[in-house]
């Protein structure tokens, strides 16, 4: 632990008892309650509700540990390549994200906001953030009927099949950059880049970009620690370049805001994956 | 429809029972126990044609209803087995993990190594954090895993009621402490500081140390709850993270979020804190550089 997350360890530790005490909301929650909790089913209000009597009731936060922790086994255990199988209309989203691709465009040219954090408190940014994730799941449950009942032969793809996209020359460069910096050992990943990427490599500002974020999965594999130079390089570059509308470019772009960016290319990861490549 | 459901097929599934097995392994460690909790857990559901299970009214999974129940009834089989802890204030004060690993090294007496795999399972938490957790408690109680001295009966309220012990209900750290008490919160910190240097220091020095410098008046305490206004998801998290050493994704995964939502919600949250600390006078890079009387060496 370094002087740093020692001291945030530290400011953490004080906030929590700073803030001890709280006497809880709502009435205490059901076995069923706390089951709704873990498979994501409750109102946000009343979800709130419940974590007040897990922070106030030892004995209740204790029970819901062992629960979460068995059911992040759970998830781990169902591994990743099962989920890319079973949304095969999951890039989908990106069709709706276009005008929102624009706008993030302009966050980034205009909004200062590395220096001034965001007057937003985080808790009306839950809800906006889980209204808009609810919004989505039903916009792609609600395209998923349609294409069901207009492209039945959707159907008879097996569930592991990636889905169909034409990629624009710029993410493939881009792609080309990953898979021509990704180390050895990723060899499915890198196989999977390469089925993807455009054939030659540019001298483009998206080829370049690719190349850093090779450099940010190998960190991410190794020991997780990202060099200050390489995030201010991914920042500036997503911040340059020009985005096309379609999959990947959100993700990418993205690397230009968030914090969290082993999280972010471990997304990024799973939608290429999820991608296959045209006259498969 | 909870009325479809055939509880018997759903428990008893092959699938289900080696959940069971893989919850009762991961609470208790030792195989042998790990099957009799299952078998008690299972005697239990299926007790009065199932009754419990058909509590169910249908707004979750079955599955998990029946896991919430299953982790009841591990707890209350463990219970039996080892009496009810009573874990010493200072462990709780520490925080839910401290005392989860007190009642699994010191009171049921499972194997460190063990206890570190199972809690460290699919990376859900760093190793070290849990042998340094350890490492303290067993300093402190130099009874705890060792089969040669006997549990201290103060720790164990033997008995086989499922109600609690009167003297238990009020143990909760959150409900007991009031602000006379802010100093601990500052000992923690003390704590923290001591342990960045010598990990088997950490918690050590507790009661020797209230007469500190380090002591803050209550009327701070306030100004900083007042200040800081965490709500109960940011609460949460803060325990999670920093009193139960989970990972971030393990975070994500079990408060639904987004897999880079905790990490930018720390950070914010970090931020905000940063603020109130300084707002109230607070300095912890001041305390860090005092409390080791210069510079701290990376």
């Amino acid at each position: 632990m370094n002087k740093s997350s020692r001291e945030q360890a530290a400011a953490a530790r004080l906030a929590l008892h700073a803030s001890r005490g709280q006497p809880p909301r709502g009435p205490e929650p059901s076995e069923e309650e706390l089951a709704q909790l873990l498979d994501d089913r409750l109102e946000f209000s009343r979800k709130q509700e419940i974590y007040s009597h897990l922070n106030a009731n030892p004995e209740l936060y204790r029970q819901w540990l062992l629960l979460a922790e068995s059911h992040a086994e759970r998830q781990a255990q169902s591994g990743t390549t099962e989920n890319h199988g079973k949304n095969p209309f999951h890039w989908l989203r990106w069709f709706g994200a276009s005008s929102a691709l624009a706008g993030l465009a302009a966050v980034l040219v205009i909004a200062p906001w590395r220096d001034t954090p965001p007057s937003i408190s985080v808790q009306h940014d839950i809800a906006r953030e889980q209204k808009a994730q609810l919004e989505k799941r039903q916009a792609r449950e609600s395209q998923r009927k349609e294409s069901r009942v207009k492209e039945p032969q959707v159907e008879q793809l097996p569930q592991t099949a990636g889905t169909q996209v034409i990629l624009s020359q710029d993410l493939r460069d881009a792609l080309k950059g990953m898979a021509d910096t990704l180390v050895p050992a990723e060899t499915t990943y890198r196989t999977k880049l390469e089925s993807l990427a455009s054939t030659t490599a540019q001298n483009s500002g998206f080829y370049a970009f690719g190349v850093s974020l090779g450099q940010l999965q190998n960190a991410c594999a190794g020991d997780g620690k990202i060099e200050k130079q390489l995030r201010s390089e991914l920042q500036t570059q997503a911040e340059g370049l020009n985005w096309p509308s379609g999959p990947l470019s959100l993700t990418m772009a993205r690397m230009g805001m968030e914090q969290d960016l082993c999280a972010l290319a471990e997304e990024l990861r799973e939608e290429i994956f999820g991608i296959e490549a045209p006259g498969k | 429809m909870p009325s479809e459901i055939s509880w018997p097929e759903l428990i008893l599934s092959t699938g289900w029972m080696a959940k069971l097995d893989r919850l009762a392994h991961s609470r208790f460690g030792q195989q042998g126990l790990a099957e009799e909790a299952s078998t008690y857990v299972i005697h239990r559901l299926s007790e009065d044609n199932w009754a419990r299970c058909r509590t169910f009214s249908g707004q979750s999974r079955a599955e998990t209803f029946a896991q919430v129940l299953a982790v009841n009834l591990l707890e209350e089989f463990a219970r039996k087995r080892f009496g009810r802890p009573r874990p010493p204030t200072w462990l709780q004060r520490e925080g839910e993990l401290w005392v989860r690993l007190w009642k699994m090294v010191c009171l049921e007496r499972q194997l460190v190594p063990s206890v570190i795999d199972r809690l460290c399972a699919d990376k859900q938490r760093e190793p070290s954090f849990i042998q340094r957790t350890i490492t303290v408690i067993k300093a402190r109680l130099p009874w705890c895993g060792d089969s040669a001295r006997e549990i201290p009966a103060a720790c164990l309220v033997v008995d086989n009621s499922d109600e609690p012990h009167p003297e238990q209900v009020d143990l909760s750290t959150e409900q007991s402490l009031d602000k006379a008490q802010w100093e601990d919160a500052l000992l923690v910190i003390h704590q923290l500081l001591l342990s960045a240097q010598n990990p088997s220091m950490q918690g050590m020095k507790s009661e020797s140390s209230k007469n500190s410098d380090l002591i803050m008046q209550p009327d701070t305490a306030l100004q900083l709850q007042q200040r800081l206004d965490l709500n109960d998801e940011e609460r949460l998290l803060l325990k999670m993270v920093y009193q139960d050493g989970l990972k971030l994704n393990v975070v994500a995964q079990a408060m639904n979020l987004p897999a880079y939502q905790p990490g930018r919600l720390l950070n914010r949250l970090h931020q905000r804190i940063g603020t109130a600390l300084e707002a109230c006078g607070i300095s912890l890079e001041d305390l860090f550089r005092d409390h080791k009387g210069g510079a701290i060496h990376e």
